[in-house]
């Protein structure tokens, strides 16, 4: 047996819930999100690198599963993103929705578009700046703080004032300094 | 009011338990499993899994690297190009560990951080000054380095050997050219006359020359601004910086050193930042496939025979069916523990294969739908498993693979034959840069498999034609410093 098998397993057997949970977050539905991870597993598995522990693999696959996500997004053609989008709304505009049926707030990332859903998690629950999930996602800055902006938005319709989903009031390091390095 | 990242993180957690169960794992283990084996496979034979041609084109060159020079660059990454250095004298005599892998020396102009950067299997390996390896975490396709100084240096995953991508702050030096940090020219600073840099108060300086203030600069926490004459700011994050370096207005580049609260001038920087954009690169070299006169596990075995060797040498017999001038005594050889079968077969049938292993990722987009002729050829024991490429299992390269897997290495290829002698053959582990060849199973409980579906794969041994030739599967098992072969003549 490969000296990564073990680790593997381990990782399936153990930490697959974790996984699974960050990738529906992504993904809002659960088969979906078993692809995503398992994608996420082939993807760090096959790398030259033999992972000596599955803490240290769990991370490598839980930071692949954004990539994976919208890399799997990008892979669809447009007509399909579109009927993604149509049966994550439920066929209703995001903006229609009544407020009492989103009582959860997985059903209102999951009335976001995936872009935006994707920003969403990485700012508010991976805590990264702009910058960072510009580079893990492999999109533009800019494009990055429009989709927060805009998701920001719907996210306080559909949640209610009571949430704070602002990303400016989470302080959002749009612009980090430089790090001690020429401008 | 609740924050939107606690409502995020309650989910998750409901989720987790949601989602609990073996339900996942029993289900698609052997999946991942199967795709994972598959595609290391094919990495150590030198295909990758997302491009077969998208292999970075390397600096390349006549000369002929001898075997008992420094190989650098496994044969899952490039195997046929080997990058030839040396560890500087000036290094070696400083208390910096260089490891015997690395291939540059990257210097934290923020910190002077040295690390080093090699390549392993396919993928960065990057060590500390003190020879301890440091993460490096992907990104999408790329791998990423945090430095010390929170700089971040992306590799390309599949790995140009030749060079790593200029970064801003960072000082990349191929190894070979690596004299340390205290005699790197491009680091060392000398005090500019007349230039000083006043402290206001504790978080306020003024940079002058000549009594002339050039700029102000203030901190608050870790962020320093800098406000040039110009009006021009720029900011600066000081966390984990003990060395700033500053773009003056006239070009030149004024290094801090950051001690806490403190910020002392160090000096000037004497040799002005190459441009932007510009790539440190080391001295690649193709290499071909040596033949080793008696296979062995050493890794300085010294060949006699090499494919690019004229007829009078590829005369001289070399002893193992993956190199050129070796002599086969049957059409057929293998043993209860190592035999190969395979037969003739079309492009499309190959292709009908990788489209059922990959689905439409490469190999299976490089493969013509065809029936132009191709070979297949499997081992007919399914339990012989190893580090598989298409290196003879003896060679240096094999061997380290073997090591980095602590793994038997495993070697599936073919060669053109003519009058029972070897006369052409593949670049070993290179169906990366010579499209047509790979090497891999189906997965668990399934045999080796190796594919022929570009004859141009196969160069000449020398000025030795392969015009009519026949083509061999040779297989090749190393375990322990033994080594076990197996060939086939294939239907024409």
């Amino acid at each position: 047996m490969a000296r990564w098998e073990p680790v593997l397993d381990e990782v399936m057997r153990e930490r697959s819930p974790r996984l699974l949970a960050y990738a529906r977050l992504l993904t809002g539905d659960d088969a979906e999100a078993q692809d995503v991870l398992q994608d996420a597993l082939v993807r760090s598995f096959s790398r030259g690198r033999a992972f000596d522990n599955a803490n240290l693999a769990e991370a490598y696959v839980r930071r692949a599963i954004p990539s994976v996500f919208i890399d799997r997004l990008r892979r669809r053609k447009a007509a399909e993103r579109a009927h993604d989008r149509d049966v994550s709304l439920g066929g209703r505009d995001v903006l229609t929705l009544d407020r009492d049926v989103v009582i959860d707030v997985r059903a209102a990332l999951a009335a976001l578009p995936p872009q935006e859903r994707a920003c969403i998690v990485l700012r508010f629950y991976d805590d990264l700046t702009v910058p960072q999930i510009s580079a893990q996602l492999g999109i533009a800055e800019g494009t990055v703080k429009r989709y927060l902006s805009d998701a920001s938005g719907k996210l306080t319709r559909l949640l209610g004032e009571d949430v704070d989903a602002s990303t400016g009031a989470t302080g959002v390091p749009v612009q980090p300094a430089m790090k001690g390095a020429r401008p | 009011m609740s924050a939107l990242s606690e409502l995020i993180d309650g989910a998750v957690r409901e989720d987790a338990v949601r989602l609990g169960g073996a339900g996942f794992a029993t289900d698609r283990f052997g999946a991942v499993r199967g795709r994972v084996a598959r595609r290391r496979a094919a990495r150590s034979a030198g295909v990758g899994g997302a491009s077969v041609l998208g292999v970075g084109v390397l600096a390349v060159g006549a000369a002929h690297v001898p075997w008992n020079g420094m190989v650098f660059g496994g044969p899952a990454s490039s195997p046929s190009v080997a990058c030839v250095t040396s560890t500087p004298d000036a290094v070696a005599g400083s208390a910096l560990t260089v490891p015997a892998e690395a291939l540059f020396a990257l210097t934290d102009e923020a910190t002077l951080a040295v690390y080093f950067v090699g390549w392993r299997d396919g993928y960065p390996v990057v060590w500390d000054q003190n020879g301890a390896e440091v993460e490096v975490w992907p990104v999408g396709d790329q791998a990423e380095l945090t430095l010390e100084s929170g700089t971040i240096v992306r590799f390309p995953d599949w790995p140009d050997l030749g060079s790593i991508p200029p970064v801003e702050g960072v000082t990349v030096t191929p190894i070979a050219d690596f004299v340390g940090v205290e005699t790197d020219p491009r680091l060392q600073t000398a005090p500019v006359e007349g230039f000083t840099l006043l402290s206001v108060s504790g978080v306020d300086w003024e940079v002058n020359q000549d009594g002339v203030t050039l700029a102000t600069a203030h901190r608050e926490g870790n962020t320093t601004t800098f406000t040039f004459a110009d009006g021009a700011v720029k900011e600066y994050d000081l966390e984990g910086v003990r060395r700033l370096t500053v773009e003056l207005p006239d070009g030149t580049e004024a290094i801090f050193r950051v001690d806490g609260a403190e910020l002392t001038y160090e000096g000037s920087l004497v040799v002005q930042s190459e441009p932007a954009g510009q790539t440190a690169t080391v001295t690649c070299v193709t290499t071909t496939p040596e033949p080793s006169a008696s296979p062995s596990p050493s890794l300085s075995a010294s060949p006699s025979v090499s494919p690019s060797a004229s007829p009078s040498e590829i005369a001289a017999a070399a002893e193992s069916p993956f190199y050129c001038g070796f002599e086969f005594a049957s059409d057929r050889f293998g043993t209860d523990t190592l035999r190969v079968s395979g037969a003739r077969t079309t492009a499309s049938d190959i292709r009908a294969t990788f489209s059922d292993w990959y689905g439409n990722q490469a190999p299976t987009t490089v493969v013509a739908d065809s029936d132009s002729v191709a070979y297949r050829a499997a081992l007919e024991q399914a339990d012989v498993r190893g580090a598989t490429s298409t290196f003879d299992p003896a060679s240096p390269e094999a061997i380290q693979v073997s090591r980095d897997y602590d793994m038997p290495s495993l070697g599936f290829t073919f060669v053109a034959v003519s009058d029972g002698k070897v006369v052409g053959t593949v670049a070993p582990g290179s169906a990366g840069e010579t499209p047509g060849v790979a090497v891999d199973s189906a997965g668990e409980g399934s045999p080796e498999e190796a594919f022929l579906w570009d004859l141009d794969a196969l160069s000449p041994c020398g000025a030795v034609s392969i015009e009519g030739a026949q083509i061999y599967a040779v297989a090749g098992f190393g375990h322990d410093g033994d080594f076990a072969y197996s060939w086939m003549r294939l239907a024409e």
